[in-house]
């Protein structure tokens, strides 16, 4: 047992006292046999925890499934072009319709400070009710301290003529109305923010 | 002069260089994070090498700093080894550690109310990465540390290690088990599935049995929160076993390896004089220090352990999780948890009160006071022949008692429900449940749905004015169903043993239990296996068994036999009667029982 | 100084042998771990799979033990009793999906040719179109009209019936209808002949005077006449009355069979002549014959479409089948329901659903406990789970065992209201149970037709009552125990049967012990449901039940 080999006296070749023969110099023993693999335990048992760690950030992160906010959202209908935009508060997004740009689905936070907009049917515009900016069907920033413009999230539409999905950029989907739309899926878990107030 | 204004790293590299000034540096900082070990004494300790300073510096951690201050600073050599100890009271510290981090861990995705706590499962078997991991973790840890505390105080009675100077150890080593106990039986609720639910009840329904009726019932009420297990009784089984048990334990675990210290780890009993305890006074050359002998040990034992149960949880054990908690129907055959089998033994053999309540008691009470009633001053086997041989007996006692408690002994119903609940049992998987998708729906019995023998058809037929011919009846409707009688079975095995093995070996048991098992109960027993498609991934399957009634002795409730051949009863005109039973189940495709 | 004394036994006897131990198992729990977590993904989807799997198979069992006594062993409903849930219309199912996709795109790329420039493609694209609108009507019709199978059926059923006749009778049907007829004359010509001898006899009887001797002869000449006459009667009369309701009914399937065929028929000369007709050219001399002759087929095809209907209607009428319109809304739009179909049928079977006339003439209990019924949350995800997993695609199979459908909102739905007590579930009130035992006592009861009421073919009164059942009492020795009721409150139950009637009618007025949990679950319906005779029927048969 290590007992003994702990009282051992010290053989010369295991040195491990500094040297200092020259300034800046510093001598260290070489790694023993023993001490290496003891170096190669320590390494093993960091990266044990290391992937523990690891494992345990996978296994606290919430997932989401679809239909609640942070998964996929279904929506089964979208406005006609022009009319008023339709809130999905589950989903903490509006589904609009710009008669020129077209199809988007806007994060329901305003970029400003978190508030939540409000939709003024008779300006015809989003309105944040705390810091008055101002933002159009489409999510664009009209007025107001707001940095930048909506955020959007990505969607993937089926049509009658197959699925269209949003660019990376989150641009307005045009030309579509309820009838050659069957389905919108919303990926509320994929929020693509826009820079500037364009 | 000084590079800057105040005094810095840069001073020194100037003057020293810099390898130098960094090495020494960081040598400083290592001293300080240890509370007193240098690089160069740590790379000695590494190496085996003695130290090269004096005072020792592998002793100031012990004495200077937090985490090691509790930890002797060596051990007697004769204590290091597997023997005497076998590392008990280390493995029950290292549970208890396990449990409070995977058990925190849990905490993220639980919450104590009936409503959810079942769908919270769900979600963490199968949405949260790792989650049923965790759980199986959980799980395995309770029941080792529970084992391992067992053992420990067998170990601890069986080297004498309870006597004199270390009552007052085994005293609070008595209180640690109990807790440990308390606490994993408290954690058993939480799932708030069948399992959980009635093993609770059962243990709480011995709490209501203590004496004086007001205690009992109070007692219980405490516990449960209201006169049964509910939402109240949840909140409170969680409380106590995230928050007052564990402080409890860790309290405890303190005062108890505070007073190890003290007195040093009981050496073997041979290698001292009776009646002395020189387990610290630690002759030189018997000393084995912590650092880094002890300590290196220990790492290696977590990690073994760690990876124990790691690789049991990942490909052997999987903690039970049964259908959600049902307050009306109690499962046939509960049980309690096994560490409480003993007690439930005890409780077949005689009156709630005095087994469940009484002679628990009087049986930890005696643990706890053992030490000082137990003044025989040596600790050698030789001498303690009565005490060895009474703790045997009890251990002996305890196995045969667990078996007891086991459903095998004792508890059963009526013949023809204890053959269904053998072949489809209520929670769990059973012979039926085992069998795959696939092989029943290669074997329908029925192919239209709207001829199915419904439940409701057979209860219809037992209370029929008209006497029916069960069997003929069972017949007419399906045509296809598989019968099983007690001669036919080297034809179903041709049919079925080589295509469909697991069908042929629920067929065959089927056989066994009728005629083998139950033969008596069950004279002149016709079995009948229905098999129908319920819905396009949904099979239903339905055992039958049509038996004439045997008599039936009041008093032993023995079956009264003729020679070999039981007694039928007779109805009016001297026929035998005859009657019809049956349970159905329903196997989803997807369900795969079979894949455990 | 280190060998002197015994070293004990370790398990890692050296520090490089723990060393090597130590590295070994963090290597190993890696490996493990890394192993776990290439397969996490789908382990959890296997689990939840696995779980929804179980769920259904727990659903199941609950239906069977709770649901199938109204809505069917299979969910296909039963007649007046409560709607089917294994039915495409739940399910938004639309069997004419792939052709009107196809015609929305037909229609579409017609839209864009321009008729000027492409008279060709245009004329294409609408023969295509108009062959998949002829699809589309076959499928419709094929749903909605045809019972070719089951005509088949009955017709052989009705064959064999008839083959019975004539080896028990040595005539065939017809004759036999026609000889009870007459025979019915005969007997009812004798009888008016011994009328005034009767009376003449009676007379003379009263006047204590002896009768005339030739009137006596006349009388008993009739008696034996009469009575060998009935002796022929009797069963031919039974046979005769036995394949009546069979008989109709297969008139009415034949009608339905023959008009549907008749159709297809006519619709398929239809299409030839007008291929015919397209093929030739302009101004040929054929072709007014050819118009001729489709003008005659058309007004045929109408009048044959017309009679299709009527005998679906009567078929409806008698009861024979439901009436299946292919393309009915779906449930969640007939409903207006804007949440998924899963939280309509997990509310549904949570809070029950009233009685409405615009909705269904019958109640749903409430089944969740927190509506005072008798399942638990996660059991009403399990039947929930099991209902739907009877999404799949539905085939004209499955349509006709359709028993009932459930009614469109708006349409009336009024009950026919014969029953004892029609309005006991709304005016507990206006049962007056004292009358009705009184009723009772001038009828004549039949305990085994009271059973099969009661039992799974009848009322399904079975599939909760029965020996062991956990959610109510059951009929053994029901009338014992009503007698002990009586017995012990007089004031509350003048007679045992005052007790039965009552517990049919008014479930809600006592609850029997031990099953105060269970109170709400019985229909309030049966007062509407039953008439004097079958309550009575059921009564005598729960009062044979005494042990």
């Amino acid at each position: 047992m290590s007992t003994s080999r702990a009282i051992r006296p010290t053989p010369a070749s295991a040195k491990t006292e500094i040297d200092t023969p020259s300034q800046g110099q510093v001598q260290v023993a070489p790694v023993t046999r023993r001490e290496f693999l003891f170096y190669v335990w320590g390494a093993s048992m960091a990266l044990a925890l290391a992937a523990s760690g690891g494992v345990i950030v996978w296994f606290a992160l919430p997932r989401f499934k679809a239909g609640e906010f942070g998964g996929i959202i279904p929506v089964s209908s979208i406005p006609e072009p022009g009319a008023a935009p339709v809130g999905y508060p589950a989903g903490k997004f509006w589904m609009s319709n710009d008669a020129e740009k077209g199809l988007v689905a806007i994060y329901t936070v305003c970029t400003h400070l978190g508030c939540l907009y409000a939709w003024a049917q008779n300006n015809f515009r989003f309105e944040c009710p705390c810091h008055g900016s101002k933002y159009d069907t489409a999510g664009t920033w009209l007025e107001g301290p707001a940095p930048r413009s909506l955020d959007r999230f990505e969607m993937t539409i089926s049509t009658n003529s197959g699925p269209v999905v949003t660019n990376a950029a989150g641009d307005p989907i045009p030309g579509l109305t309820p009838t050659n739309v069957t389905g919108v899926s919303v990926d509320t878990g994929k929020r693509i923010k826009r820079d500037g107030r364009v | 002069m000084s590079v800057l204004p105040v005094p810095s790293i840069l001073d020194d590299i100037k003057e020293k260089g810099i390898r130098k000034a960094v090495y020494e540096s960081l040598d400083r900082t290592t001293e300080r994070i240890t509370a007193g070990m240098n690089l160069q004494d740590i790379r000695e300790a590494l190496r085996g090498d003695k130290p090269s300073r004096r005072p020792n510096p592998r002793l100031t951690p012990h004495a200077d700093g937090f985490w090691l201050h509790m930890r002797p600073s060596y051990y007697h050599t004769s204590v290091t080894g597997l023997y005497p100890t076998f590392r008990l009271g280390w493995l029950s510290t290292f549970f208890f550690a396990f449990e409070i981090i995977t058990g925190l861990f849990l905490m993220i995705f639980y919450t104590p109310s009936p409503d959810v706590a079942y769908s919270d499962m769900k979600n963490l078997l199968g949405n949260v990465p790792m989650g049923q991991l965790m759980r199986d973790l959980h799980r395995l840890g309770a029941e080792g540390m529970v084992l391992v505390v067992a053992l420990h105080m067998l170990r601890t009675f069986i080297t004498g290690s309870y006597k004199k100077p270390r009552q007052f150890t085994w005293f609070t080593g008595v209180i640690l088990l109990l807790v440990t106990l308390f606490l994993s039986f408290s954690g058993y609720l939480l799932p708030w599935d069948q399992l959980a639910f009635w093993a609770v009840t059962i243990g709480t329904s011995m709490a209501e049995a203590a004496p004086p009726e007001v205690v009992g019932t109070n007692v219980n009420l405490l516990l449960r929160g209201a006169p049964d297990i509910g939402a109240g009784g949840l909140l409170r089984f969680y409380l106590l076993h995230v928050f007052a048990l564990p402080l409890i334990t860790s309290i405890f675990i303190g005062v108890h390896y505070y007073k190890v210290v003290l007195h040093g780890h009981s050496l073997p009993p041979r290698e001292e004089e009776v009646g002395k305890d020189t387990a610290k006074r630690v002759p030189m050359d018997r000393r084995t220090y912590y650092i880094p002998d002890v300590m290196s040990n220990e790492l290696a034992m977590i990690g073994l352990w760690g990876f124990i149960l790691v690789l049991m949880c990942v490909w052997f054990y999987h903690a039970p999780l049964e259908n959600h908690a049902d307050p009306q129907v109690t499962p046939l055959h509960t049980t309690a948890p096994w560490y409480f089998l003993w007690l439930q033994g005890m409780l077949k053999l005689g009156d709630k009160v005095i087994m469940g309540v009484v002679l628990p008691t009087v049986i930890f009470g005696f643990l706890f006071v053992l030490p000082y009633l137990d003044l025989t001053p040596s600790r050698r086997y030789a001498h303690r022949r009565i005490a060895l041989s009474a703790g045997m007996f009890t251990v002996l006692a305890l196995v045969v008692l667990t078996y007891m408690g086991t459903p095998f002994y004792g508890v059963s119903t009526e013949a023809s429900a204890e053959v269904t609940q053998e072949l489809i049992p209520m929670e769990g998987v059973g012979e039926v449940r085992a069998i795959p998708y696939d092989e029943l729906k290669a074997n329908l019995t029925v192919t239209d749905t709207a001829d199915t023998i419904q439940a409701t058809d057979v209860e219809a037929w037992k209370v029929s004015q008209t006497p029916l011919d069960f069997d003929a009846t069972i017949i007419a409707r399906d045509p296809g169903v598989i019968v099983v009688t007690e001669d036919n079975i080297e034809d179903l095995e041709e049919l079925y043993a080589e295509d469909y093995p697991a069908l042929w070996h629920a067929i065959e048991e089927f056989h066994h239990l009728l005629y083998d098992e139950y033969s008596e109960n069950l004279p002149n027993a016709i079995g009948y296996i229905s098999i129908s498609q319920k819905q396009e991934n949904l099979i239903r399957f339905y055992l039958l068994i049509t038996w004439d009634v045997p008599e039936v002795d009041e008093e032993s409730g023995e079956v009264k036999m003729d020679g070999d051949e039981p007694r039928l009863l007779l109805d009016v005109d001297g026929n035998p009667i005859r009657s019809v039973s049956g349970k159905q189940v329903y196997i989803h495709q997807e369900a795969e029982w079979h894949a455990h | 100084m280190e060998n002197n004394q015994k070293q004990p036994f370790m398990e890692f006897p050296s520090v490089e042998s723990r060393v090597i131990a130590g590295i070994l198992f963090f290597a190993g729990t890696l490996i493990i771990l890394g192993w776990a977590a290439i397969n996490e993904t789908s382990r959890m989807e296997e689990f939840t799979e696995r779980f929804d799997g179980r769920s259904v198979e727990t659903g199941a069992i609950l239906f069977e033990n709770n649901c199938a006594t109204c809505h069917g062993p299979d969910g296909y409903g039963q007649a007046d009793r409560a709607p089917a849930l294994n039915n495409p219309f739940l399910f938004g199912y639309d069997f004419f999906e792939e052709h009107d996709r196809q015609i929305a795109i037909l229609q579409g790329e017609i839209e864009v040719v321009d008729p000027e420039e492409e008279p060709e493609k245009v004329a294409e694209l609408e023969a295509e179109l108009a062959l998949v609108e002829a699809q589309r009507q076959e499928v419709y019709e094929t749903l909605r009209y045809d019972y070719a199978t089951q005509w088949a059926a009955l017709d052989a059923q009705l064959t064999a019936l008839d083959t019975r006749i004539l080896e028990e009778t040595g005539m065939p049907p017809t004759l036999v209808s026609s000889r009870v007829n007459e025979l019915t004359t005969q007997i009812e010509t004798l009888n008016t002949e011994a009328a005034p001898i009767l009376e003449r006899i009676a007379a003379a009887e009263a006047a204590e005077e002896s009768s005339d001797p030739l009137d006596i002869q006349r009388r008993d000449e009739i008696q034996t006449e009469v009575a060998a006459l009935e002796a022929e009667l009797t069963p031919l009369s039974a046979l005769a009355t036995e394949r009546q309701p069979v008989f109709d009914k297969t008139n009415r399937y034949r009608a339905l069979n023959d008009a549907h065929t008749q159709v297809v028929s006519l619709r398929q000369q239809i299409a030839e002549l007008q291929s015919q007709l397209a093929a030739l050219a302009e101004g040929d001399t054929t072709r007014t014959d050819i118009e001729a002759q489709l003008d005659t087929l058309e007004s045929e095809l109408s009048a044959q479409e017309d009679s299709r209907d009527t005998a679906l209607e009567a078929m409806v009428t008698a009861g024979d089948i439901v009436d299946f319109d292919p393309e009915a809304n779906s449930r969640l739009t007939q409903l207006q329901w804007n949440g998924t179909l899963e939280d309509l049928i997990y509310t549904t079977l949570i809070s029950g659903r009233p009685v409405s006339a615009a909705y269904w003439p019958q109640p749903m209990a409430a089944w969740s406990q927190d509506a005072g019924g008798p399942l638990r949350r996660d059991q009403i995800q399990n039947l929930t789970d099991y209902v739907l997993n009877w999404d799949r695609e539905f085939t004209l199979e499955d349509v006709r065992r359709i028993q009932q459908l459930a009614v469109e909102p708006s349409a009336s739905g009024e009950a026919a209201a014969e029953g004892v007590c029609p309005d006991a579930a709304n005016d507990p009130d206006s049962c007056d149970i004292e009358d009705i035992v009184a009723q009772l006592e001038a009828l004549t009861l039949d305990p085994n037709q009271g059973q099969a009421d009661y039992g799974a073919g009848g009322f399904g009164c079975t599939s909760c009552h029965f020996s062991g059942s956990a959610q109510a009492p059951a009929p053994q020795g029901v009338f014992t125990r009503a007698t002990e009721h009586a017995g012990n409150n007089p004031d509350l139950f003048p007679s045992a049967r005052y007790y039965l009637v009552q517990s049919i009618l008014l479930p809600g007025a006592f609850t029997a012990p031990g099953f105060e949990a269970m109170a709400q679950l019985m229909p309030r319906t049966f007062g509407r449901q039953l008439d004097i005779q079958t309550l009575g029927n059921i009564v005598a048969y729960l009062e044979s039940q005494d042990q």
